[in-house]
């Protein structure tokens, strides 16, 4: 199993790494990035990812490349998907985000979840709410990956 | 009685009672209890009861039959005369009980028929109102409104003109202000919506503040306001939000006329219902209109539905002619015949024929405001330069007369030429104008069918455009030739025939010669439309997109010609498999006026033309202007190679590497380019950065963001045109209004203020909470307030600001992890349900070497989750309360006292003060990209005033509730549980847990602290400064120093902009070439301060030397300064003056001279300690 976490916060990293240990029985093969940028060209030159985890808010490049202090983008995301699907690139897909409603566009994850499903269909898989003060967040993504892993 | 018609159908007479009299009969027989006793119903109560038994016992159909009878038996005297009986006060009041929409709809007909000669008074005079103020002449406006609501009652549509009519005269009318008032006392929904007719009638309000307004009439949740909203309150653009059951349930309460609108409202969209043919009542609907109130609209969506024939039309000839004229070429003698009718008598469409007549003959010379509306007319049909401030201008002419019928032709003609706008779209604003107005054109045979061009020719058999249609469609052209067609409409109109036949490819061979060949140039600019949409129906995206690119960066103004949409799709079929640079050009297009959509598309697009060029990286384009094109390339380094669109190219390495790229092209353009003002700034503010890089190693820890591009990119527009208007009002004299002087004292006094100099909080903060109550403000004051508004809007609340930025980034990201984590790193954290109980069974604290009993397990888990409970709760009063931003009006600010709970938020409410202090933050004769610059300054200091306070709140509160809450906790695991391992394992868990979050709020204080790098007291060499200047202007200079000076980090703005003002003094003034200009700089020292002098080579004459003596004299004195900013040219050395008097707080002198070829400047600065040190 190979995988591609895109996860700008260590903390929330740090979860996610732990569950994954816990869930596959052989210890998957895991890259990280933590922003768009480094995320776009992992998978542009190694399309030969199983999953990739990504979060929805982070900056656009990694922070020791960006001396200015960080450049976020609230829907990175997305932008991350959008390049997937204009370029062709078919990886299947699980958002980790932290938060229920996106506030300005006033979206929430479930309606987020239905644009995702609508728009990136071909590899989009899934969202989950990571909740650091909670383990709920654990049983939703072993529910995702497992219907992952039934379609591959 | 009814009016008569021989359509409709007669209730057929019974020996029963008939409907109306039943309820006439009962209503009246009705009585009630008083005790045991039977009484009648009081007026009131019949009436009320009358009305309910019409609407729950009767059909559609019987209300509108029995409406009349009942009506003039005096039983419902309010619901069917409305403002004519019933007081202001009630306007709006529910007089007739909710019901469906054939219900309501059969009401108001039947209401509206039974007042048939006041509503035909009332649109007699409405006809009047619109050539009155074509005319200009308001007071016959008003007189004529005084009649129409005596007769009519009053009605909102009075209300509005009256509205504008108030504030358009000047000093406003006081009578009509106090009639306008008195109206709508004690009311408060019509009380609000007049008051907010009243606020956009003014034209600043309209353009700050109509697009909010828009937004929140989108959030409102009452169906039953929103649609009044939509209806009254936005332009005529967004009537199809309306719902027309929740409209006439708003409107059969108000007056007469207003439900006689709204049902002529809902007319217009029957000329799209299918079901036409099978609703009776909109046929009857359409038929009352038509024949009792002679609508055009009527008449003419029941002839486009075979309902009447042509014979029942009633045609103008004089229209015709008019059409035939400007059709033929004649334009002279169409713009005579339309003034010998008179402009003012003449409908919206045949006015636009006018205006673009005029475009090519130019005769019109009236004046007045038919002729100012047509003058800007023909600016938006030109495309030319003042086509956005003249769309502009018809937009609120058209938004504040929009309950007349020409000025709403007249939003539908903005809305086609302003916006992009599709074929189909054309056709259907086309057809509206057709359908709302007389017969005027046989063109219009497209919207009727060639039925009414046959029947036409027979009526207007000579009129030469009836003819030339009638040859050309039906009789296919046999007898074209004895009309002497000019060429140039022939081929106009046999392009048009190609393309109606889906010849699409043949038409583009025709139309290149229009636009290559063509002299008129609104036939060009139609043709280029047409020659683009033909090729992308033909498939020939890379010569559409090309010509589409090519017009578009010659002259941003056409873009609006082209069916942008359409183009865009072509571009995206094919981008991706081609090289040209074109497609990536397009994309940006799009993105700089329409919107983000396409983004994505544009960075790979652009990712690809590199790639497909065989180049890495955008510099590798400078020189090649001849292969891609002069304009193109450029348009291409300046729009589509931005960071953004770099920041997801593999060949940069770093932010770092995309800025130098970036500058390095805005370097290029300023050589090649003309208007580089805005590059300038671009690379200047590029270069800062770049100075503070140089001198500070650290990474800024803060996670505070606001993407302020906004204010330059596309949706600066709005932004730009009001500065415009500023800078417009800031030329006329305000110095001795009463609101400059005052605020110009109470800045001056607070600055004095001892006890405030220590302050933390910034001053513009400190004078936000002063408010002057009663204050007016001047149109210069009140306009820069509301900029300022605008901006904290889009800093505060925009897409990308600070709000979504705190809510995506802290609030439900790194915050609730940062404070959780120590707890839950020692399993210290449980929530209080089954899933999270399971857990803790699974913890430590159950299972391993030191564990609970199952009695005490239960009492610790309870405990825990207690104190995570009060942990999250805390959290959220972080979240929801110290990290939310609040914006209160002054008014409301000064009034409420603000409360210990809000003193932690972030506040963005702003002062009239505040802003007057803001706006002398400009410089002399400033940019919009001052503007800018100034207002992201001023944003950020409020917003780190705020971020202070809620630090301190972090720093001290938070540090001691978690504090206590985690001694509690220990003291509650202490009581509740038997001393055992398992214990001590859980307490000294808690207590390092409470160690760690002391770290953790550091470090979320370190987030909110922008300030905590500690750029502000870095120092830069002046030398490296002033280097930095130089390499943005590229140019060279030699510099001498006596001792290595340095700038503080918090100065170095201010040098940037001295330095910056002074080499481009040298550049622009000096005559000598800019590759060949020597400039020398030192700096020495002088009793108080420095002396700073700079020499550069130099042509100059004898009007020069006075020019400086001028400059020398001016310098330092406001008074002269302020009179020559409006007549001279070069303001730079009052620039620099007003940076070091009114920002650094220095004093300064300035020489200027001319030594042989050089001119030298030497200025004295004195008291620098606080910006400079050796």
């Amino acid at each position: 199993m190979k995988i591609a976490i895109i996860e700008d916060q260590p903390e929330k990293l740090q979860e996610i790494l732990y569950f994954l240990e816990e869930f596959y029985e052989v210890k998957p093969c895991i890259k990280i990035c933590e922003s768009l940028k480094s995320g776009l060209i992992l998978i542009k030159n190694d399309q030969d990812f199983d999953l990739i985890l990504l979060d929805m808010s982070m900056p656009v490049l990694d922070a020791k490349h960006d001396s200015h202090g960080l450049k976020p983008e609230n829907f990175a995301g997305r932008e991350l998907m959008k390049q997937m699907k204009i370029r062709g690139i078919s990886v299947p897909v699980v958002v980790v985000t932290q938060y229920a409603v996106f506030e300005k566009d006033n979206i929430t994850l479930a309606e987020l979840n239905e644009e995702f499903e609508k728009s990136y269909q071909d590899f989009y898989k899934g969202c989950v709410y990571f909740q650091s003060s909670s383990d709920d967040w654990m049983q939703e993504l072993a529910e995702v990956l497992r219907g992952c892993n039934e379609q591959l | 009685m009814p009016p008569k018609n021989k359509n409709r159908t007669k209730p057929k007479s019974t020996k029963k009672l008939s409907v109306a009299k039943r309820i006439i009969i009962n209503s009246n027989n009705k009585r009630r209890m008083l005790g045991r006793k039977p009484v009648p119903l009081s007026v009131q109560e019949r009436e009320t009861y009358a009305v309910v038994e019409i609407f729950s016992s009767l059909s559609p159909q019987q209300i509108y039959l029995n409406f009349d009878e009942i009506a003039k038996s005096n039983l419902i005297p309010k619901a069917s005369n409305l403002t004519l009986h019933r007081d202001i006060v009630d306007f709006y009041s529910a007089a007739t009980p909710s019901a469906t929409l054939e219900q309501n709809l059969s009401w108001g007909l039947g209401l509206i028929s039974h007042h048939r000669d006041k509503l035909q008074f009332f649109i007699e005079r409405q006809n009047l109102i619109t050539r009155a103020i074509l005319e200009g002449d308001n007071h016959l406006v008003e007189s004529i409104l005084r009649e129409v609501d005596d007769r009519c009652g009053i009605s909102l549509w009075s209300i509005k003109i009256r509205a504008q009519l108030t504030s358009c005269m000047q000093n406003g009318d006081q009578e009509e202000k106090k009639y306008l008032s008195n109206a709508v006392v004690e009311n408060r929904l019509l009380s609000s919506l007049v008051e907010k007719c009243s606020f956009f009638c003014n034209k600043d309000s309209f353009i700050l503040f109509l697009g909010t307004e828009i937004a929140n009439i989108e959030r409102i949740n009452n169906e039953y306001v929103k649609n009044i909203a939509w209806y009254h309150i936005a332009p005529k653009t967004f009537i199809r939000r309306c719902d027309y059951f929740q409209l006439l349930k708003t409107e059969k309460n108000a007056s007469i006329i207003d439900l006689f609108l709204a049902i002529t409202s809902y007319s217009e969209l029957l000329s799209e219902k299918k079901e036409l043919e099978e609703s009776d009542q909109s046929k009857e609907l359409l038929r009352v209109l038509d024949e009792d109130f002679q609508s055009v609209t009527a008449k003419n969506i029941r002839y486009l539905n075979k309902l009447i024939c042509f014979d029942d039309l009633s045609l103008n000839e004089n229209f015709f002619l008019i059409c035939s004229l400007h059709e033929k070429g004649s334009h002279k003698e169409c713009i005579e015949k339309a003034i010998d009718y008179g402009l003012t008598r003449l409908p919206f469409p045949i006015i636009e024929m006018v205006a673009k007549s005029n475009v090519r003959e130019n005769l019109l010379n009236g004046s007045g405001i038919i002729y100012e509306l047509i003058e800007k007319m023909q600016s938006v049909l030109l495309k030319d330069s003042d086509c956005n401030k003249s769309i502009q201008d018809l937009d609120y002419i058209s938004y504040v007369y929009r309950s007349i019928d020409w000025f709403n032709d007249l939003k539908t003609f903005i809305d086609r030429e302003g916006n992009f706008s599709s074929s189909e779209k054309i056709f259907s604003s086309e057809k509206m104008l057709t359908i709302r107005n007389p017969m005027f054109s046989p063109s219009q045979s497209t919207v009727f069918g060639s039925e009414y061009l046959v029947e036409l020719t027979k009526t207007f058999p000579n009129i030469w455009f009836v003819r030339f249609l009638y040859e050309l469609s039906v009789e296919k052209g046999s007898k074209l030739k004895q009309l002497n067609v000019p060429q140039e409409i022939l081929s106009r109109y046999k392009i048009k025939g190609m393309i109606d036949k889906g010849m699409h490819f043949a038409a583009t061979e025709n139309l290149y010669n229009s636009v290559s060949g063509g002299t008129d140039s609104l036939i060009t600019l139609e043709s280029y439309r047409l020659l683009v949409d033909c090729l992308i129906y033909s498939e020939k995206h890379d010569e559409a997109v090309k010509i589409f690119t090519e017009e578009s960066v010659k002259n941003s103004n056409y873009i609006p010609i082209f069916d942008i949409e359409n183009v865009i799709s072509a571009a995206l079929l094919k981008y991706k498999r081609s090289e040209k640079i074109d497609y990536p050009i397009s994309l940006a297009i799009y993105s700089k006026v329409v919107d983000d959509r396409y983004d994505s598309d544009l960075k790979y697009s652009f990712e690809l033309f590199l790639e497909r060029n065989g180049m890495s990286r955008p510099e590798e384009l400078f020189g090649k202007e001849d292969f891609f094109g002069k304009e193109k390339l450029h348009y291409f380094l300046r729009w589509v190679c931005t960071p953004e669109n770099m920041s997801l190219l593999e060949t940069f390495s770093d932010l770092d590497d995309i800025e130098l790229s970036r500058s390095r092209i805005c370097k290029y353009l300023i050589k090649k380019t003309k208007n580089t003002s805005s590059l300038t700034h671009e690379l200047i503010e590029i270069s800062k950065k770049e100075a503070q890089r140089l001198a500070s190693e650290d990474v800024d820890k803060s996670k505070i963001f606001v993407d302020t591009s906004v204010f330059t990119g596309r949706d600066s527009e709005k932004f730009r045109i009001l500065f415009d208007r500023y800078i417009e009002l800031k030329s006329k004299t305000y110095h001795d209004s009463e609101d400059e002087l005052l605020f110009e004292e109470i800045c001056e006094t607070t600055r004095r203020n001892e006890s405030l100099k220590d302050s933390s909080i910034s001053f513009p903060s400190i004078l936000s909470s002063i408010y002057i109550q009663g204050m007016n403000l001047n149109k210069k004051n009140s306009m820069f307030l509301g900029l300022c508004k605008l901006f904290r809007e889009e800093f505060a609340y925009g897409q990308k600001g600070l709000n979504s930025h705190l809510s995506t980034r802290i609030r439900h990201g790194y915050l609730p992890t940062a404070i959780e984590r120590p707890f839950k790193d020692e399993s210290i954290l449980f929530k209080d349900n089954q899933g999270s109980h399971r857990i803790f069974k699974k913890s430590r604290w159950c299972e391993g070497r030191f564990i609970f009993s199952d009695n005490q397990a239960d009492h610790v888990y309870q405990e825990l989750c207690e104190f995570s409970k009060l942990l999250q709760e805390h959290i959220e009063l972080i979240n929801d309360q110290w990290l939310q931003i609040y914006t209160l009006d002054s008014e409301v600010s000064q009034i409420k006292n603000i409360d210990e709970g809000t003193i932690g938020k972030i506040n963005f409410s702003v002062s009239p003060i505040e802003c007057f202090y803001v706006e002398k933050k400009l410089p002399i004769s400033p940019t919009y990209e001052d503007l800018v610059k100034v207002m992201i300054d001023w944003l950020w200091q409020k917003a780190d005033d705020s971020f202070f306070e809620i630090r301190n709140r972090i720093e001290n509160q938070s540090r001691t509730h978690i504090a206590l809450l985690t001694e509690n906790l220990l003291t509650n695991i202490k009581s509740k549980t038997e001393t055992c391992w398992a214990q001590h394992e859980l307490c000294n868990s808690v207590v390092r847990a409470k160690n760690k979050i002391n770290a953790q709020i550091d470090l979320i204080c370190s987030w909110l602290d922008r300030k905590s790098s500690p750029e502000s007291n870095r120092e830069h060499d002046v030398r490296v400064i002033l280097q930095m200047v130089a390499d943005s202007l590229s140019i060279d200079f030699t510099y001498t120093e006596e001792f290595k000076y340095k700038i503080y980090g918090s100065s170095v703005n201010y040098f940037v902009d001295i330095f910056h003002i002074l080499f481009e003094n040298a550049i622009s003034k000096s005559r000598v070439s800019h590759d060949e200009i020597d400039i020398e700089i030192s700096i020495s020292d002088r009793k108080n301060g420095i002396l700073f002098s700079m020499k550069n080579s130099c042509s100059h004459n004898n009007k020069d030397a006075e020019s400086l003596v001028f400059y020398s004299d001016a310098y330092g004195d406001e008074s002269l300064i302020n009179d020559s900013i409006q007549q001279e040219g070069g303001t730079g050395f009052f620039k620099i003056w007003k940076i070091l008097e009114k920002d650094m707080e220095v004093e300064s002198n300035i020489n200027l001279s001319y030594e042989e070829n050089r001119f030298a400047i030497v200025l004295e600065i004195d008291n620098l300690e606080k910006h400079l040190s050796k």
